[in-house]
């Protein structure tokens, strides 16, 4: 046989494939034949050694056989969903058939629990659900109303499909662990210990798209949980910061000689807790391993340290004196100031009456402030009959006395109101109060309150009558529970 | 030599000797053929599978002698494939191995 006859028999076997690949393999094969030739053998001779043409050309088509079943083409997504759910129902026939009575006990029970488990993740989502509500409740229009149903329905989908392929997934790595034959799921099983180990496998999964719906959905959704997971580890990260300026705090006053073991304990173990937290959280989204015996440790012993220094700070809590004043030796400095009063006048803002019969014509503004730590003139505007009842600071700063007396007090287990801002008092007749109040119940009607509407009904609640209309109104608005209107002094 | 040991080996050697080094056809037949005896033909189709499946990559090089000459490289899946192989192979013959020895010593 000449190389030709040979090219030309086995292209004929071969005739199934494509035209490339026959290509290819003749050329592969005269390749080696020119090569046999080049070491001494005849054309004869190395044709020989290929054996029965026949023979050849059924294992070479039978490796073309096994592959064409192996790379569908993309457009049959769907015959690739059909091939999986088929091997799917196959492998759990075997799984169920294969197993006890009592093992397939063991096995539903433990699939119900995942279940339960997958049902409790739906809870961030509803949570999402009700931040989507309220955002998109501002706009009040339809349009809005249509984005939201939008989002409800995108959330449900991700959560479907997630919780679908999560069990899926579960479900496969569990019980499903047999030989896997030289079939579909075999270059997909390949993958998946790869992914691991080299940046390479992306070459790979690029060029074996076998599965890629279901690893798609998968890999979507991960990534989804590790979003969310994520804003989780920024709110952590705020918490840790906190508390490490509240443990640097700590610090100095253990320096200062203010002791409270209990109460520093315990918030440096918040702050350990934190800390632990937000390791665990980095390791998941950055693919890392967690160390789960020093985790367990770790955690366990920070809340037993931690119920420990709270029972320790309870007790010094308790041996504290809270006292809802300054100290008494701040100094405090009083002044006044006299405007007559005119018919038509209202206080715009809310301001501490007191009655004093003797100013029947005039009205007493009374400021009281601390003069060790700064200085104030006040400023009386009125403009269309609305008095506002203002100051400006002179002469601001603040004394490092403030931060001592807290020291010394604490020392003593004494807690003060350290709010040295300054107090306004109002002094005028009872005929003049009833006068400012009425005025500025009339003002009400003026459009600046259309917008503040609920800063006001705030203000109403705090100072009117509870059985006046004005009450009600602003009772209903801040929606506000039914005994309040009991309770509210 | 019996040709169903050859052909369930096969696979295994060629894995093993492309992964050592790239070849080209004709040389990785000859380095089979120092292991074990086998048809020339039979070395193709199992490449070309290979190939298929994704575990060889293949690329041309000039030779001194002329011809251009299409190499086999193996990839990281074929690296996996590979050692996945070599392990299933050892306890394989380990076992046969073994109850052969227990065997022969009654």
């Amino acid at each position: 046989m000449t190389k030709e006859e040979f090219a030309k028999k086995l292209r004929e076997r071969l005739d199934l494939l494509e035209e490339k690949e026959i290509d290819d393999i003749i050329e592969e094969y005269l390749g080696y034949i020119e090569e046999k030739i080049g070491n001494g053998a005849t054309e004869e001779e190395a044709i020989k050694d290929f054996g029965d043409i026949d023979e050849l050309a059924r294992e070479l088509l039978k490796a073309y056989k096994i592959n064409v079943k192996h790379q569908p083409k993309e457009k049959n997504i769907l015959s690739t969903i059909a091939d999986t759910f088929i091997l799917w129902m196959d492998r759990f026939v075997k799984v169920f058939s294969n197993k006890s009575s009592s093992e397939v006990l063991k096995l539903i029970i433990e699939m119900g629990i995942i279940l339960l488990i997958i049902s409790l993740c739906k809870i961030p989502f509803y949570i999402l659900e009700e931040i989507g509500y309220d955002m998109f409740n501002i706009f009040q229009s339809q349009f809005a109303r249509g984005l939201f149903k939008i989002w409800k329905f995108l959330l449900e989908l991700i959560y479907l499909v997630s919780a679908v392929v999560l069990f899926a997934k579960i479900f496969e790595k569990r019980y499903l662990n047999h030989e896997v034959e030289k079939t579909l799921p075999l270059p997909k099983k390949r993958k998946e210990t790869i992914e691991k180990e080299t940046k390479i496998e992306k070459v790979i999964t690029e060029k074996t798209p076998k599965n890629g719906l279901i690893d798609l959905l998968s890999s979507l959704c991960i990534w989804f949980i590790k979003f969310i997971a994520f804003w989780i580890l920024f709110g952590i990260g705020c918490y840790i910061l906190g508390l490490a300026i509240c443990v640097g705090i700590c610090v100095y006053f253990l320096i200062r000689g203010v002791v409270f073991y209990g109460i520093y304990l315990a918030i440096f173990m918040l702050l350990v807790l934190g800390i632990l937290a937000f390791i665990v959280l980095f390791n998941f989204i950055a693919n890392k391993k967690n160390n789960l015996n020093f985790l367990l440790i770790a955690f366990l012993s920070s809340f037993i340290i931690l119920g420990i220094s709270f029972s320790a700070a309870s007790l010094e809590i308790t041996e504290f004196e809270w006292i809802n004043e300054t100290p008494d030796s701040y100094q405090k400095e009083t002044i006044t100031e006299l405007i007559p009063m005119k018919d038509d006048y209202y206080i715009d803002h809310f301001v501490n009456f007191v009655v004093d019969e003797s100013l029947e014509k005039e009205i007493k503004f009374e400021y009281i402030y601390f003069p060790e730590h700064y200085k104030i003139k006040p400023n009386i505007k009125i403009s269309n009959n609305s008095i506002y009842v203002n100051y400006s600071f002179m002469n601001h700063s603040w004394n490092v006395r403030i931060l001592e007396d807290i020291i010394d007090n604490l020392k003593n287990h004494k807690l003060y109101n350290y709010d040295l801002s300054p107090r306004i008092t109002v002094y005028t007749s009872s005929a003049n109060i009833e006068r400012l109040k009425e005025n500025r119940r009339l003002s009400y009607d003026q459009k600046k309150y259309q917008n503040n509407r609920y800063r006001f009904c705030q203000e109403i609640i705090y100072e009117e009558e509870k059985d006046s209309e004005l009450y009600h109104y602003c009772h209903k608005f801040l929606e506000l529970p039914e005994e309040a209107l009991e309770d509210l002094d | 030599m019996n040709t169903q040991f050859k052909k369930g080996v096969l696979e295994l050697l060629v894995l093993v000797i492309v992964e050592k080094q790239d070849r080209y056809g004709y040389e990785l037949v000859e380095a089979v053929s120092n292991i074990v005896d086998v048809n020339e033909g039979t070395i193709y189709p199992i490449l070309k599978r290979l190939t298929n499946e994704g575990y060889f990559e293949t690329y041309l090089e000039e030779s001194k002698e002329g011809p251009v000459r299409k190499y086999y490289h193996i990839t990281v899946g074929g690296k996996e494939h590979e050692k996945k192989l070599l392990k299933e192979w050892l306890t394989f013959s380990n076992s046969v191995n073994d109850f052969i020895k227990r065997s022969e010593e009654k």
